[in-house]
């Protein structure tokens, strides 16, 4: 069977990716195993759910990134909220009492950044504003709640966040300003 | 015969004059992308009438305009090129502009984009099924009697757009279900420079999810499968052509599915028709045993080759004719006896997936993906002879394909879409990408997409060569196949993700001795 090419030349560069991607698998998932079991068997703090937890944020953040919605609020904030939930787990699992002030620290300092993120390249991320609205309503009700249930432990960054949080939620609610029905539809669609 | 030779030896040298003229241009991009040079200081008419025209021209072309300002620039640049084209090839600069005018922009680069489309019933899998180096691309072309002219290809998508707002669209995330949001830019089209249906990258802002390619007199569009089927596609093309054309001085009518890209989208057209299809009756569906897969190493590009089989379309139904078969039937038996060549399993069943056109059942003028499948199933052990499978193949899918089973499959897919409707994507997500990795396309052997036959306007028609369509690889199947017929040929494409050439040559043979013998066109195969 004679076959006549009528494409042009491809290029391999593409095909080493996936090999890598599945190295780097068989990698990670042996490491987070052969943690657990150490740590298991070594007894004490559980170090390991904070080794599993970066394993799993060096996979999705520079591994096996998002293949939808890879721009740089919706990274940034990704980053954020899993830093978030890693400083939480040293908080549970190895030092306590910290991570309310620190977390908070974190959010009201990122939710500022957003903003920039937002306003620095407007007309292109007014489209990006879910994740926006993600961080902002879940910094919002995590420090409200830990405002009720921890208040002894509360200093001023906490309700400094909230008060962030709730200008970043007006900004957004702003930026989607004449649309907002519409913006909110289409986010919290069901269909 | 003279006169179409004066004709191509004028567009050669109008190519040339374009080149030189995009280096020099390309030179003063560099020198300062902020301050764009006025159009008439680059572009030179020895008339001042000319030079007014094409002033006013390109001074009404900034006020419809409202992209940011690289993509605006970029955009009027395009202008700028075809216009080149035009005046190197002899075409008056009446005509130019006339060809050209700026209300076939319609007001789609000068609104902004409020507007978004859920995704349709089938669509809502293949966000979930993606992977970085798998993507559900599906691939149309068309071969023309003549090389493409890119500036004018590049203009006919800037105009043609317009006409298909569901594609002008970004996918993005929202709180429970994938949505495609309306995307405001320049819509661009790329020299093709490797195998097709390759990934299309979809994560950045503004991305569009499909492509058109221009290689030699090969014209080629791509979709990402969210975005429509190969009906919705077609149309794309074919409103593509005959806007290409059009820009090249060749009017045709708007029938034969060309859309005309100066009107108004109809409703129906975006529509969701799966909503539409009568939900009484059972529902039954995605499961099924796993099928046997044929032979060979996957490879870790896919597709790693894709061949076409051009063959005579009126023998091909005479000889379906002859053996008492539809022409799917007939080429699915040959792909069974075909497969049974290329695997060394000796049990198990073959299962073949063969995509069913709802609108056969459910007219409907929509855009979006309006069709299901079904599977073809045979035991191993029995496929010997392709005459021999035809009469079981015919009956499986005047059974699996009647309109009750894909009532059937489509009430499951809206039950099920029905009931994980307000479980938060972030959660579906994982769970969603777990189930398909498992099932995956374990339950099928391979795939056969028939689009029919394919009609032109007589205008594009003859200015046409031929079309294929490819699907983009399957995930473990080592081959898929499309067919398509425009005029009297008839081109069965074949996806490989196996460098394993028993398939494709088993299926060749079998052609042969049925008195088809094809010919055959594809890429180079790239091994692992």
């Amino acid at each position: 069977m004679q076959i006549n090419i009528s494409y042009p030349k491809p290029q391999k560069r593409k095909s080493h990716r996936s090999l890598i991607i599945d190295i780097l698998k068989s990698s990670f998932q042996f490491a987070a195993i052969l943690c657990a079991v150490i740590n298991i068997w070594s007894g004490g703090k559980v170090w390991s759910a904070i080794v599993i937890w970066s394993l799993y944020m060096i996979w999705t953040l520079l591994v096996y990134p998002d293949m939808i919605e890879y721009n740089r609020i919706s990274q940034f904030t990704k980053v954020i909220i899993q830093s978030c939930i890693m400083l939480i787990l040293i908080d549970v699992f190895i030092v306590s009492g910290w991570a309310v002030n620190v977390v908070s620290i974190v959010c009201f300092s990122s939710l500022i950044a957003v903003c920039v993120l937002l306003y620095t390249d407007f007309e292109r991320q007014r489209r990006n504003l879910l994740p926006m609205i993600h961080l902002s309503a879940l910094s919002l009700i995590i420090l409200v709640i830990m405002m009720i249930t921890a208040r002894d432990r509360v200093r001023w960054q906490v309700p400094v966040t909230c008060v962030l949080s709730f200008a970043a939620l007006v900004v957004c609610v702003k930026t989607m300003s004449g649309n907002l029905r519409n913006e909110l539809k289409k986010m919290f669609h069901t269909i | 015969m003279r006169k179409k030779e004066a004709e191509e030896k004028s567009n050669l040298i109008a190519r040339k004059a374009v080149m030189s003229d995009r280096k020099a241009g390309q030179k003063s991009r560099r020198k300062g992308e902020k301050n764009r040079t006025s159009p008439d200081t680059r572009l030179s008419f020895a008339d001042e009438a000319d030079k007014q025209k094409v002033a006013l021209f390109f001074d009404d072309l900034e006020c419809r305009i409202t992209l940011p300002r690289r993509e605006k620039n970029a955009l009027i640049e395009d202008f700028e090129n075809a216009l080149r084209f035009y005046v190197a090839s002899g075409v008056t600069v009446d005509d130019a502009l006339e060809r050209l005018d700026a209300k076939n922009l319609g007001g789609f680069y000068s609104r902004p984009s409020n507007t978004w489309y859920a995704l349709d019933n089938a669509a809502r899998i293949y966000p979930f099924s993606m992977k970085h180096d798998y993507m559900a691309v599906f691939r149309l072309s068309a071969y023309l009697k003549e090389d493409v002219v890119p500036e004018i290809l590049q203009m006919a998508l800037t105009f043609t757009i317009k006409r298909f707002p569901s594609f002008a669209t970004t996918v993005k995330k929202g709180f429970f279900w994938h949505y495609l949001d309306a995307t405001k830019r320049r819509y661009i089209v790329e020299p093709e420079t490797g195998i097709p249906c390759q990934p299309i990258r979809i994560g950045h802002s503004g991305s569009q999810s499909f492509r058109v390619l221009y290689y030699r007199n090969r014209i080629s569009a791509e979709f990402f499968h969210i975005l429509t089927d190969g009906t919705g596609g077609m149309c794309f093309l074919k409103t593509l052509l005959a806007e290409y054309f059009r820009l090249l001085g060749i009017t045709s009518a708007c029938d034969n599915g060309v859309l005309p890209v100066n009107g108004i989208v109809s409703p129906g057209e975006i529509a969701n028709e799966f909503q539409n299809v009568h939900p009484e009756g059972s529902a039954s569906g995605f499961f099924d045993k796993a099928a046997v897969q044929y032979g060979g190493k996957l490879s870790r590009l896919k597709p790693c080759r894709v061949i076409h089989f051009k063959i005579d379309a009126a023998s091909l139904k005479a000889v379906a004719d002859r053996k008492g078969a539809t022409v799917t039937a007939y080429i699915l038996s040959l792909m069974f006896v075909a497969g049974r060549r290329a695997t060394d399993a000796m049990d198990g069943d073959f299962s073949i997936q063969v995509p069913v056109n709802m609108r056969k059942f459910y007219p409907s003028e929509t855009l979006r993906n309006f069709s299901m499948y079904c599977a073809i199933r045979l035991p191993l052990a029995e496929i010997c002879e392709p005459d021999d499978l035809i009469p079981e193949v015919m009956r499986q899918l005047r059974e699996k394909a009647s309109c009750q089973a894909m009532n059937e499959m489509v009430n499951a897919t809206n039950r099920l879409i029905k009931a994980i409707r307000f479980i938060p994507l972030f959660l579906k997500a994982p769970v969603a990408r777990q189930v398909y990795g498992f099932l995956g396309d374990r339950i099928f052997s391979s795939t056969l997409s028939n689009l029919g036959v394919v009609s032109l306007p007589p205008e594009l028609s003859e200015r046409t060569e031929s079309m294929d369509f490819v699907l983009g690889a399957a995930l473990t199947n080592r081959a898929s196949c499309s067919i398509v017929t425009f005029e009297n040929c008839a081109t069965l494409s074949v996806s490989k993700n196996t460098a394993d050439p028993s398939f494709e040559e088993a299926l060749y043979e079998l052609l042969c001795r049925d008195g088809l013998a094809p010919v055959v066109e594809g890429s180079e195969l790239i091994a692992d």
